[in-house]
């Protein structure tokens, strides 16, 4: 009960004029980022973290908030209107959003996107509102053994399914950030490590440049030298569209509810993201509809049921990364990295560095939800017109926003050297079928892993026992043994056979 | 026929990307072998013993690497169905194509903006310079030049005042 009240209260101090004009802003910009194909959230939030390095906590939060948000639902335009998701969040919605433009119902599919992703980001909030407090509570038994095994958990599960090729790949993206993680000055004795006497490499690679890099460029190369262009649909027109969003919301509540569920459920997985909570939500929609021979052919319920649960993962994404300091999503690390930027340091002690933080982040997400709500039904015209931009004009300021992203950080040029490289690495990571997320993940994290594997052999005298005897040690061991063991040979196979056996 | 074409292409890559790992992982092992052993709590002036060692995260990194590259080795050897003369003619191929000539112009012209007009050009000049150019090399007939110019203009002069002005941000 004083959650809910402490969550009022957040929302009534949350209601001033600029805070409204910075979430419109936010959230339009959001939407841009999001209806634009090759541009993703994550890239969106990482661009403008670095802008927000002046601007209040408060302001920031609700800015990046309001991209977050914006840029999931925004994907849903190109997906109806060009047959091209605009994030990989979108990615179900093409199957049957595409097809009901193509009949002339873009409006309509449009209309639906947006009623959905609001009941979406608003079920993931009230999720958020209730189970980060208590998943804090439990948090707090959490030592070193267990946020060592926590981090290499969230990366290997994060490789694993995030992962398009060989699962291997994934765990080795993850790896590779672990390791460039340990570059510069070591958190226990300030050892320099791998800084080879640069003085620049001595505070780490920053991952703020290293995320744009990794998110913006290879997509600025891709599109630019493969020459992409879209073709864009016609809206369409539609009347009396509000009563039949409240017959669709009738006719389809069940998988509305199911769809949030697993949006919320998959969002609390660490680094998987909202692109996996849509294509399961899309799936189970298939598996349990009267009538899956519809879905791909332009049904409602094949736009509903992925765009609520691409929405609700915002919400599941941000219970681990507030009350765990891990990431539910790609979005999320970048989210977290924004928010250290502003000295707040998600996780156990949250609660006791800014008691209310919780609420306010419930608050400014059920904001948000009104606000892309608000937008996506007066502005769908605007962001097509964005939409007809070529990409031979729009690529290019792309990459001087990338550079200045990455130089507003520290107003440090090295900061843009560093977004190159990782860039040019995200390019060959992607060509090769290597996911960024748990690169990303990797390097958020390999400082917690570090830290808490050196204090647990010191506290321990050595000994990798607590590791695998502390009762909630065992639960991660467990869950890290079957992701591994899942992918692996044999078990595999079995793992396999029992999920195909258990879906028919 | 052709995803399997192009499954084994990236098993044949997967093999050469698993070496280069192979090889950087233990150069990262090398050098964190390298790193010194024994601390002391600077509190206390004990010491920490070998277990708070720099090197030791490092070293389980490059360990797990390791391994993570043996098995993508193996999986590439596996799918790759050896590797033969051919392959490095088709790679050679490659650099012919269309795509990879226009993948080393936006390469190239990035290289040109971030490390030869940043700082050593007025921002908004060095800007303009690059996205003029990058949008003249790919540009669609209808676009005028007259109308990419205006585009370049205003932008980077509206980025420069933005930064400027707007977000107080000293200009590279």
């Amino acid at each position: 009960m004083s959650g809910i009240v402490t969550l009022f209260s957040e929302l009534i101090q949350l209601l001033t004029l600029q805070n409204m004009l910075l979430l419109l802003v936010g959230c339009s910009m959001g939407i841009v980022i999001g209806a634009l194909p090759g541009l993703t959230a994550a890239m969106g939030i990482a661009l403008l973290t670095g802008l927000t390095f002046g601007i209040e906590r408060g302001s920031a939060i609700i800015l990046l908030m309001g991209i977050y948000n914006g840029a999931i639902y925004g994907g849903s335009i190109s997906s109806v209107l060009v047959g091209i998701p605009g994030t990989p969040a979108a990615a179900a919605t093409v199957l049957d959003g595409h097809p009901l433009a193509l009949k002339g119902e873009g409006k309509r599919a449009l209309r639906l996107a947006t009623c959905a992703s609001f009941i979406g980001t608003l079920f993931g909030m009230i999720c958020l509102a209730a189970f980060t407090p208590l998943l804090q509570r439990i948090a707090l038994d959490f030592e070193s053994p267990e946020f060592f095994l926590l981090a290499v958990f969230g990366v290997l599960i994060c490789g694993s399914l995030t992962s398009e090729d060989l699962p291997v790949k994934g765990w080795i993206a993850g790896f590779i950030g672990l390791a460039a993680s340990c570059v510069g000055l070591e958190g226990m004795h300030a050892y320099p490590r791998y800084t080879f006497g640069s003085i620049s490499l001595m505070a780490g690679l920053a991952f703020i440049p290293a995320m744009i890099g990794l998110f913006g460029v290879p997509s600025i190369i891709n599109i630019l030298s493969q020459g992409q262009e879209k073709e864009i649909l016609e809206i369409g027109k539609g009347r009396g569209e509000f009563f039949l969003e409240i017959k669709m919301l009738k006719k389809y509540l069940l998988s509305i509810l199911r769809s949030g569920v697993i949006g919320v459920f998959i969002g609390t997985i660490p680094g998987v993201g909202e692109d996996v909570a849509a294509w399961m939500s899309y799936d189970v929609a298939k598996r349990r509809s009267k009538h899956p021979e519809e879905f791909g052919k332009g049904c409602y319920e094949g736009v509903i049921a992925p765009e609520v649960a691409n929405n609700a993962c915002i919400g599941g994404a941000l219970i681990p990364l507030l009350s765990l300091a891990v990431p539910g999503s790609a979005p999320c690390a970048v989210l977290l990295g924004a928010l250290m930027l502003h000295n707040v340091r998600p996780g156990p002690m949250l609660s006791f560095e800014f008691p209310n933080f919780i609420y306010e982040m419930s608050a400014i997400l059920l904001l948000a939800a009104f606000a892309t709500r608000f937008l996506g039904l007066l502005a769908i015209r605007g962001a097509v017109k964005v939409l007809k931009i070529p990409f031979f004009i729009f690529m290019p300021m792309i990459a001087v926003i990338c550079v200045m992203g990455s130089y507003a950080l520290e107003i440090n040029i090295f900061h843009v050297y560093v977004m190159f490289g990782f860039g040019i690495l995200g390019f060959f990571l992607s060509t090769m079928k290597y996911p960024a997320a748990p690169l990303v993940l990797g390097m958020i994290l390999g400082p917690l892993a570090d830290i808490n594997f050196r204090r647990t052999l010191f506290i321990y005298e050595g000994s990798m026992v607590p590791f695998v005897t502390r009762p909630i040690a065992i639960i991660i061991d467990l869950m890290i043994l079957y992701t591994l063991l899942s992918q692996i040979g044999g078990f595999g196979k079995v793992y396999a056979f029992i999920k195909g056996t258990l879906g028919k | 026929m052709g995803e399997e074409r192009e499954r084994i292409q990236l098993r044949k890559a997967d093999v050469i990307a698993s070496v280069l790992l192979l090889i950087a992982s233990a150069f990262f092992l090398f050098f964190a072998l390298l790193m010194p052993a024994k601390f002391y709590i600077q509190a206390t002036g004990q010491p920490s013993g070998i277990f708070t060692a720099p090197g030791i995260f490092p070293i389980l990194v490059a360990g797990i690497l390791i391994i993570e590259s043996v098995l993508l080795l193996r999986t590439g050897l596996k799918g790759a169905r050896g590797l033969h003369i051919q392959d490095l003619r088709q790679g050679i191929s490659y650099i012919h194509t269309r795509i990879f000539k226009r993948l080393v112009i936006v390469v190239g012209l990035l290289v040109f903006y971030i490390f030869l007009l940043l700082g050593r050009v007025r921002y908004d000049v060095a800007t303009f310079i690059y996205l003029f150019s990058t949008m003249l090399i790919f540009r669609r007939a209808k676009y005028s030049i007259a109308k990419i110019f205006f585009i370049c203009v205003v932008f980077s002069l509206a980025v420069s005042l933005a930064f400027k002005h707007l977000f107080r941000i000293p200009l590279p």
